[in-house]
């Protein structure tokens, strides 16, 4: 049974620009990257995966059950998101702000529980945050901070984890990291996610599938090695790019070809 | 953790000292007046409130059309050019209008006010003159239907309205200047009344004389006022004197007539305490709980009908202990009667007869 | 756990405070009643005990029925606005927001002039004067007035509901004091408009506490149930919705809920600035911006502090009475200005 199920999905926000005819299907604990030049919908279609937006036309699948079905609440008991970056303008801990993460889960009349707090020191290890929990959140670097924000997602204890360019800002160290945490999460835990990137080679190092999106609509889908081809790039990004082995990973990394060598071809 | 304990001690420090000085506050009592003489308190008081209106005499008024200049209550001196006495006056004063009818100078007038300009303890201004003696009523509504007279509202007035009758004198009424008399001082003599002592009142009625040409009817006016006054007090000196409180508005807290007002000295001429007066002003907001302190004999409503009546102050919360309240003596005092009491002008003597009506009524005849 | 030790402490020690601010206060008047003889009538009055009154029939009034319902009003209307105050900074982000920043503050002035220009004076209903009333419900239908300018396409943006807040409170501000110029009538009331506007709390009696007190109670309880909700806000309105935040359900929830406990304040002691604004933001940075604490600690110590307040306004210049807005603008003025000084650095963000 697959884990989240877009069946026929077509949005468009009011200033025109849509998704159409969006049918993707992700299994579980599968590991899909989200691939397309800025403004194809990367975002938009994670934010209906999320349950944030509802589509014009077609049916949303999580579980079998309907995203349209299940509340607000119920959606983040089961499917958490790791935006960019939070702007948090109060002094929260970090540990504070991992326990926002159980909110789905919080009883309104008894509060937190110990389980909340295990939950929470649980997703705090997994990151290596376990010995920031008492610093402020808004003291932390980029990198640390992004790894909180995951921690967070993860103690919503998703099925589904939904990330959004969560690298895109990052120093390449830190990109590793927390690319590589999620892969961990995806194999061990058999998390199912949903990356959106830039990065073409870090998506092809990563993840098992790549979707690539080309104004509003799903271009290709399939394995790195079918995607990632300088004919696709071509026809999707208009860049000319070489593609080639990576050393050890058996993936195809892209080698960017400089403009005297472009080929003036549309 | 240490910055939490800082900040509890400063808590403890301040709530410390806030109670070590209100207690300070408390434990030392105002002063009372000690009586040097053999005489008891209320003697010095009534003595106090006497000697003023004893001392009053025309001398004390400075001024003369064409000559020397008036003081004002507000201490502006004035000066009055031409020849006496003024032939056009706009009076803005309901007290120095009803003055100038009882000296006769009333064919002067040209304007006056048709609302009461908001004296501190005076009922809500009213769209009429109705408050004055009901004679100088009719005379002052027949004029204006005449045409023979203006009526002008001193909240409201155009300065060039006045401007436009041509006044010799304008008299005014306010602690401040009011807004018409700032635009028109520099062209018409301004004249500002805001009496607070009776013996503002008394040297107001002389100066008034002086400038409408009226100083001898204004002397014999002042010697009869003297007169009256003398008499009651001479009544009630020796008397025993009930706690009276004068209520002029009520929010919560009370608004009364301090020790500074004419009518705190005609309650005590009328032969009462007037509890007002540990309020150094001339009127003041006051808590309750100082009320039901003093246990007032009697309460006076000053600003009936347009405040509280008998019956909702009886029935305030907690003021059921008071005397006043216990015993019916809460009175409202009717519009003629309040206008004789807070108006300050020639009537005073008479207000002083009403609330010796109400304080000592086995005197009054 | 830690941080539920710190909470119960934290708790405990405030509840001490306001208790000894209430002994205080209800000890302490314009009227020396000496405080055995007030221990004393409390213990008759409980039934606890039975002591020969030694004390006048007046004092056992100005006690009962003068100073303790205006000291239990006090502790009321400081929680509710600390509360209220709390419950705006965190749904709008915003450690600087006050409980009359969308409009409650200019639509019970609004209702408080039209009440006096076209309502009898006289007319009263349980214990409320009518001018209470309006001015209650003008709060509720200013904030009603701007919730709606701001709400685009079913969802009201942060940014938008401040604007329309400060459009709707000039508006009806102005309108308010063409009124008091304009209309004869309102010369005279003009006093007790200002006294409106700058708050008092005086002749308050049983019968408006009976019915407020559960009112806000209810409302502080209400409160507390967001508090979670409230920490998820800070993620940002769409970081909220990912926790399992029904966002534009809960504003309005949080919206209403702050603006009746403001109205409420409003009605009975008017607009007391400041405490909305410095107790939440005072605690916040003494315990932490966690609102479980906070807004327990808010309702606490904003009863505290205008409990004290209060006492000093009527104190100071006895036997009259100094404005309780005035004072806690006095006092708000330069602890704000201490707070921006100490703590510079963690605004900087």
């Amino acid at each position: 049974m697959s884990n989240l199920l877009m069946k026929d999905v077509s949005f468009s926000y009011s200033d025109g620009f849509a998704l159409h005819h969006i049918n993707l299907e992700v299994g579980a604990a599968e590991m899909v990257a989200l691939l397309g030049p800025n403004g194809s919908g990367k975002t938009t279609l994670l934010k209906l995966a999320a349950g944030v937006l509802t589509p014009r036309w077609g049916e949303m699948l999580l579980g079998g059950i309907s995203l349209r079905e299940l509340s607000r609440k119920e959606i983040a008991q089961r499917i958490a998101v790791v935006p960019q970056y939070f702007n948090i303008p109060f002094a929260f801990s970090v540990e504070e702000v991992v326990v926002l993460g159980r909110t789905p889960f919080i009883r309104t009349l008894s509060g937190e529980t110990e389980r909340d707090y295990l939950v929470a020191k649980l997703a705090l290890e997994l990151t290596g945050m376990e010995s920031f929990k008492a610093r402020p959140f808004n003291e932390l670097s980029g990198g640390e901070r992004q790894k909180v924000i995951l921690a967070m997602a993860l103690a919503q204890e998703p099925r589904l984890l939904l990330l959004d360019e969560p690298t895109a800002h990052l120093d390449i160290n830190h990109q590793v990291e927390i690319l590589g945490l999620v892969k961990a999460l995806n194999r061990q835990n058999k998390v199912t996610v949903i990356g959106a990137t830039h990065d073409l080679n870090l998506a092809a190092l990563y993840f098992d599938r790549i979707v690539l999106l080309k104004e509003g609509q799903i271009f290709a889908d399939g394995t790195p090695s079918q995607v990632i081809t300088s004919d696709i790039i071509q026809q999707v990004f208009s860049a000319s790019v070489e593609v080639s082995q990576h050393p050890s990973a058996a993936v195809p990394q892209i080698v960017v070809l400089p403009e005297e060598r472009r080929n003036y071809e549309s | 953790m240490k910055r939490l304990t800082t900040i509890l001690l400063i808590i403890v420090v301040a709530l410390a000292s806030a109670t070590g000085y209100l207690g300070y506050r408390l434990a030392t009592e105002p002063t009372s007046l000690e009586t040097l003489t053999g005489l008891t308190a209320d003697e010095v008081a009534t003595m106090s409130a006497l000697a003023p209106v004893l001392g009053c005499s025309p001398e004390d008024v400075p001024g003369a059309v064409g000559g020397e200049a008036f003081i004002d209550d507000l201490g502006r001196a004035v000066k009055i050019p031409g020849h006496s006495p003024v032939e056009r006056i706009v009076s803005l004063h309901p007290a120095a209008t009803e003055t100038i009818f009882c000296l006769g100078a009333d064919g002067k007038l040209v304007a006056v006010s048709n609302a009461w300009s908001g004296d501190a303890f005076a009922p809500d201004p009213v769209e009429s003159w109705i408050t004055t003696p009901e004679d100088i009523d009719n005379e002052i509504e027949a004029r204006v239907s005449a045409g023979a007279l203006t009526a002008l509202n001193a909240f409201s007035v155009e300065p060039e309205a006045i401007l436009d009758l041509a006044p010799d004198v304008v008299f005014a009424f306010g602690y401040t200047l009011p807004g018409y008399a700032e635009a028109i001082k520099d062209e018409v003599p301004v004249i500002c009344f805001a009496p607070t002592t009776l013996e503002d009142i008394l040297q107001n009625l002389v100066l008034v004389g002086k400038v409408v040409g009226k100083e001898a009817e204004a002397e014999s006016l002042l010697s009869d006022i003297k007169s009256d006054i003398i008499d009651i007090a001479s009544m009630t000196i020796d008397e025993l004197r009930p706690k009276v409180f004068c209520e002029t508005g009520y929010n919560g807290g009370v608004w009364t007539t301090g020790e500074d007002s004419f009518v705190s000295s005609l309650i005590i001429l009328a032969g009462g305490r007037d509890l007002g007066t540990p309020v150094p002003a001339a009127n003041a907001n006051i808590s309750s709980e100082y009320i039901l302190d003093s246990e007032p004999d009697l309460i006076l409503l000053l600003d009936y009908p347009w405040g509280a009546d008998a019956q909702s102050v009886a029935g305030r919360s907690g003021w059921g202990t008071i005397p006043a309240v216990t015993n019916g003596k809460v009175y409202e005092l009717d519009t003629e009667s309040v206008d004789k009491v807070t108006r300050p002008g020639p009537r005073i003597a008479q207000g002083l007869e009403v609330l010796l009506g109400i304080i000592h009524p086995e005197l009054s005849k | 756990m830690k941080s539920r030790r710190k909470t119960v402490f934290v708790l405990v020690l405030l509840v001490g405070i306001l208790f000894g601010a209430m002994l205080l206060s209800t000890a302490i008047g314009a009227v020396h009643v000496s405080p055995l003889s007030i221990l004393k009538m409390g213990l008759n009055k409980l039934h606890i005990a039975h002591f020969d009154p030694s004390w006048r029939e007046a004092d056992e009034a100005i006690i009962f029925q003068l100073r303790l319902p205006c000291v239990v009003g006090a502790a009321l209307v400081g929680a509710a606005l600390a509360v209220a105050g709390s419950l705006f900074q965190g749904l709008l982000r915003n450690p600087l927001a006050d409980p009359y920043l969308i409009g409650t503050s200019s639509g019970a002035l609004f209702g408080v002039t039209i009440a006096m220009i076209f309502l009898p004076a006289t007319l009263s209903f349980s214990g409320f004067g009518i001018a209470s009333i309006v001015a209650f419900l003008g709060a509720l239908g200013a904030v009603f007035l701007v919730y709606t300018l701001a709400r685009i396409g079913g969802r009201t943006h942060v940014v938008t509901l401040i604007l329309a807040g400060v459009a709707v409170n000039f508006l009806l501000t102005a309108i308010s004091w063409f009124l008091l110029d304009v209309v004869g009538e309102l010369h005279q009331k003009a006093s007790a408009v200002y006294g409106f506007l700058w708050g008092q709390i005086m002749g308050i009696d049983w019968n408006q506490i009976v019915v407020l007190a559960p009112i806000i109670f209810l409302g502080l309880i209400l409160a507390r149930l967001f508090a979670s909700h409230l920490n998820a806000f800070s993620l940002g309105e769409e970081g909220a919705a990912y926790v399992g935040v029904n966002v534009e359900r809960d504003k309005m929830l949080i919206l209403a809920l702050g603006a009746f406990l403001t109205a409420c304040a409003v009605c009975i002691a008017g607009l007391i600035g400041f405490v909305g604004l410095i107790i939440p933001h005072a605690l916040r940075l003494i315990f932490g911006p966690d609102n479980r604490l906070l807004l327990s600690a808010s309702a606490l110590a904003g009863a505290s502090f205008l409990v004290l307040a209060h006492l000093v306004a009527r104190t100071i210049l006895a036997p009259e009475m100094l404005r309780l807005g005035i004072l806690t603008a006095l006092i708000g003025g330069p602890v704000f200005l201490y707070l921006l000084i100490r703590y510079r650095r963690e605004y900087a963000f």
